[in-house]
């Protein structure tokens, strides 16, 4: 075995090409003139809802005000003021409990003006399964918290993974969906069904 | 401005209509043009299937044809992306080449860029479809491909667009590529002739009366195609509607390829 | 068979080429909006390519960092020299963890090295979780495009195949019903596992982290659920930092379905917690292209689709024509770039349109590439004899401009007065749907001196 690694690494050492610059990313890359409202169009392109609330009793009765979230018994909560929890997720030996959970309000992090895409972690979810498990998903951020492209979004992610135990980290962009049946549009392939960005505060 | 006429083999053996055509363009503009008679061809047929040493000496013999002309001027986009991009792979140790390289044109561009035309007037009152050809448009950019990001430009284009009553019809696919290929279109004759009368269909559904383009060995392909489907549109190389020529009047002594659809049609 | 013959049997089906033609055109013009809704498109594409240029100039050093940092984020790093060895580890990990039930999600890297049949072989149950490779995949077929694996598949077939395997309804061919029955099938599949196989798109030297896109979340259900993740990558896949995700993430999914970005961006670093996490560098024949000046930059591909849906050949001849596990034109650089006896027609399987390199967001030349690998197959005598000796003929003619002239003249006249049935015959590729061209009394030549010739000169 490291036989093949120190092989593989000396025929790419004798292999390399001509030494070339890495190129700055300091570019002048396209801003957008209210990026929330950029981000939320492009929520919407990509088959998200978002809701601008002022607080987070407001996202609560907002939630408890849609039909489908109130009369579910089956829902998990990780905001704290947002949503019900009808089962600790703490509690669970195995994420492959949560296969029947139909509601999951789960916190973002931030989100990507250019592209609709809310950075979130596993940091606060013991199984991270309840992100791509649960039918319908429920982002909860601040309405404050929206970069305008990718570049700013890695820009702030910096030093996310320099940790010891750097936390799962993924840019969600809408439901899950797929097109793979003669290019037609699906919404909801394996995971989240749907999925409600509830942007909380001024921006 | 003296002008060394470089004509692809094919053009001199099948369409003398289409060189006759630059010449009479390019003396409108001033040049004086001269056809080096012992030209044949630039070695492209051989380089593209990989047998550059078959293609070598075609190089190196243009080479000496063509390196004592201020410029060197062509009708195909093709034949001179084989001169600015790939002869550097078959005579890159020749000093001439950068000169010669340097100085060699495809007609359009040269007007455009060298003669400064803005348009070329004369009369047209034709639909006409332009056929992109792929190596003037990628490799010499004479337009902006439909791939890159950025302002549309056509060389090709502007020049037309000062005949007067010339009406450009719109296609779905802007610059697909016909399937000509050089020896693609034997090798691979199913697709290449599949690709060829998609582009026909597209023409056909715009409307166009005449399919025009920088390049004759795409419309070589074309027309053959459209005249075994007994297509009733013109094939027309770009130089020869700049020339003034019309679709209606046979050339060199025979029908042109394709009779152009009447405009009640 | 050469890419011209299979290509002439998908070609035979008028309907369906046009079919495959028109959706693989239609990506392409979705790719075509999203790109221009970016300004500083060719300035990402520009920096992506000097990104990958650079990291080529220093890949060992980097695959060293990689190693470095994975291993301190808890993930176990392999290296394999060739499919084989790859596919020694992956059933090892899976003997020693004693599972029989993998889930994958879409990985090319693990299809290049029949990564499926060689664990079925083993007695394990490899499922594909992305829908369109699971349906390549019950066909027992391979993808025939590397994003979109069944682009290929009509909607009635699925219906049939799903009715068969998965218990649907006779007839029915909605996209919506049948991706819901996949849902179920697909979701039970990866409840079951006991590991989760994945690609890997980019891997970050910086933090040893590695990055999987896809739609369907089903890499993340994929690694999620089960205790071990296995991640196979090829050595080319690694990128310096964490920041180069910027340009390459708005790249890839622009280029690949006209999307903003895939619906999950996912950055692994280390295993969860009580989870193993292995990630394993493949080599095979990676390293040795790099020793090709005009072949090192197509290690740049991040395998977005973006050159098979532009190409008017592959649209039009349908990628099982290509024989390989990549087609297209990058798959035509690739395979014969590895193996060129094996895939001597696939350079010629391109007309040198040169749509691929300006569509490629990491610019590749591939056309120039396709070009420069037909002197490589000329070189190694691969070349058909009847082309080889037509060329010498006609380079040999053209080289003396009296030959030419006499056969130029000959071949007018013969065209002129030869019967049409001699003229086509089986024999003449071109004339079997093309008319020749009418032959012209005089040259150019000719012509041009008669009409130089003053008045009064004979």
């Amino acid at each position: 075995m490291s036989d093949s690694r120190q092989q593989i690494l000396e025929t790419v050492r004798a292999n390399r090409s001509t030494p070339s610059e890495m190129p700055s990313l300091d570019q002048s890359w396209t801003c957008y003139d209210d990026p929330l409202s950029q981000f939320r169009t492009m929520v919407k392109a990509v088959g998200g809802q978002t809701e601008v609330l002022c607080d987070a009793v407001a996202a609560s009765e907002w939630l408890a005000s849609q039909q489908a979230y109130s009369e579910s018994r089956q829902r998990v909560s990780l905001v704290e003021e947002v949503g019900t929890s009808d089962l600790s997720l703490d509690d669970l030996a195995r994420p492959h409990d949560l296969a029947s959970l139909e509601w999951a309000v789960l916190p973002g992090e931030f989100g990507v003006a250019e592209n609709g895409a809310i950075w979130i972690t596993d940091r606060s979810a013991r199984h991270r399964a309840v992100y791509f498990l649960c039918e319908n998903l429920v982002l909860v951020l601040p309405a404050s918290e929206v970069v305008h492209h990718l570049h700013e979004a890695y820009e702030r992610l910096g030093k996310f993974a320099a940790s010891e135990e750097a936390p799962f980290g993924a840019f969600v962009s809408g439901p899950s969906k797929t097109a793979d049946i003669e290019q037609s549009l699906v919404i909801g392939a394996q995971g989240p069904r749907s999925l409600v960005v509830l942007l909380i505060g001024q921006p | 401005m003296n002008v060394g006429l470089f004509i692809p083999c094919y053009i001199d053996q099948f369409y003398p209509e289409v060189g006759l055509a630059t010449v009479d363009l390019l003396e409108r503009y001033g040049a004086t043009v001269e056809f080096p008679e012992a030209q044949t061809c630039c070695g492209q047929p051989m380089a593209n299937t990989g047998c550059l040493d078959d293609a070598r000496p075609l190089a190196r013999k243009f080479l000496d044809i063509f390196s004592e002309y201020e410029y060197v001027v062509a009708p195909s986009g093709s034949c001179v992306a084989m001169v600015r991009k790939h002869f550097h792979d078959l005579v890159g140790d020749d000093p001439r080449l950068e000169g010669v390289a340097a100085k060699t044109f495809e007609l359009c561009e040269f007007l455009t860029d060298v003669v400064g035309v803005e348009q070329v007037e004369g009369d047209f009152p034709y639909r006409v479809g332009l056929h992109q050809a792929c190596h003037g448009l990628r490799e010499l950019r004479l337009g902006q491909p439909s791939e890159i990001v950025g302002e549309p430009f056509n060389k090709v284009s502007q020049l037309l667009a000062g005949m007067r009553g010339i009406d450009f019809v719109e296609l779905e696919r802007t610059d697909d590529c016909c399937g000509f290929g050089g020896t693609f279109a034997v090798a691979e004759e199913a697709v290449s002739c599949r690709m060829g009368l998609d582009r026909l269909a597209d023409h056909k559904q715009a409307g166009a009366q005449v399919i025009a383009s920088a390049d004759m060995s795409c419309l070589m392909h074309l027309g053959g195609l459209a005249r075994r489907q007994k297509m009733p549109v013109a094939i027309m190389h770009v130089a020869e509607i700049l020339a003034g020529r019309s679709p209606e009047e046979p050339v060199s002594g025979k029908p042109r390829s394709g009779k152009c659809r009447s405009d009640e049609a | 068979m050469s890419h011209a013959a299979a290509a002439a049997e998908f070609i035979a089906d008028e309907e369906r080429t046009r079919w495959h033609d028109q959706a693989v055109w239609y990506v392409r013009q979705k790719r075509d909006r999203a790109a221009k809704s970016l300004p500083e498109w060719e300035t990402l594409r520009e920096t992506a390519s000097q990104i990958k240029q650079h990291t080529l100039s220093k890949l060992d050093e980097y695959l060293e960092e990689f190693e470095r940092n994975a291993t301190r984020q808890g993930a176990e790093v392999h290296w394999a020299r060739d499919a084989d060895e790859h596919n020694a580890i992956v059933l090892k990990l899976l003997e020693q963890k004693g599972t029989k039930r993998v889930v994958k999600s879409k990985s090319m890297l693990t299809e290049e090295c029949g990564l499926n049949p060689f664990l079925e072989k083993a007695g394990i149950e490899v499922i594909d979780t992305d829908l369109g490779e699971r349906i390549v995949q019950l066909r027992n077929e391979h993808p025939s495009h590397i994003v979109l694996p069944a682009i290929h598949v009509k909607k009635q077939e699925v219906g049939e195949l799903f009715h068969e395997k998965l218990g649907t309804k006779r007839g029915a061919t909605e996209a919506d019903y049948l991706t819901e029955a996949a849902r179920h099938h697909l979701r039970e599949k990866l409840l079951a596992a006991g590991a989760g196989l994945t690609g890997v798109n980019f891997a970050i030297a910086e933090t040893g982290g590695i990055v999987v896109c896809t739609n369907e979340g089903n890499a993340d259900l994929g690694t999620a659920l089960p205790p071990v993740h296995i991640a196979s990558m090829g050595i080319e896949k690694v990128i310096p930092r964490l920041e180069h995700l910027g340009v390459f993430l708005r790249l890839l999914a622009r280029s690949a379905t006209g999307q903003p970005i895939t619906s999950y961006s996912s950055h692994f670093h280390g295993p969860r917690e009580g989870q193993e996490m292995h990630v394993i560098l493949v080599d095979n024949g990676r390293s040795q292209q790099m020793t090709e000046d005009d072949l090192r930059q197509s290690l740049n591909c991040i395998r977005c689709g973006a050159c098979l849906n532009t190409c008017p050949v592959y649209r039009r001849s349908g990628g099982h024509s290509y024989h390989a596990t990549v087609p297209g034109p990058i798959g035509s650089v690739i395979n014969p770039a590895r193996d060129p006896a094996r895939h001597k027609s696939l350079p010629f399987a391109c007309s040198l349109c040169g749509s691929c390199s300006d569509v490629c967001p990491v610019k590749i030349p591939l056309h120039h590439q396709l070009l420069s690998l037909r002197g490589k197959i000329v070189d190694r005598k691969l070349l058909p004899a009847s082309k080889r000796w037509s060329m010498k003929l006609a380079a040999m003619v053209l080289k003396r401009s009296w030959l030419y002239r006499i056969l130029g003249f000959g071949a007018r006249c013969s065209l002129r007065w030869l019967p049409r049935f001699l003229l086509y015959n089986p024999l003449n590729g071109w004339g079997r749907q093309r008319d020749l061209p009418e032959p012209a009394t005089k040259s150019f030549r000719q012509a041009f001196r008669d009409r130089n010739r003053k008045p009064g000169d004979k």
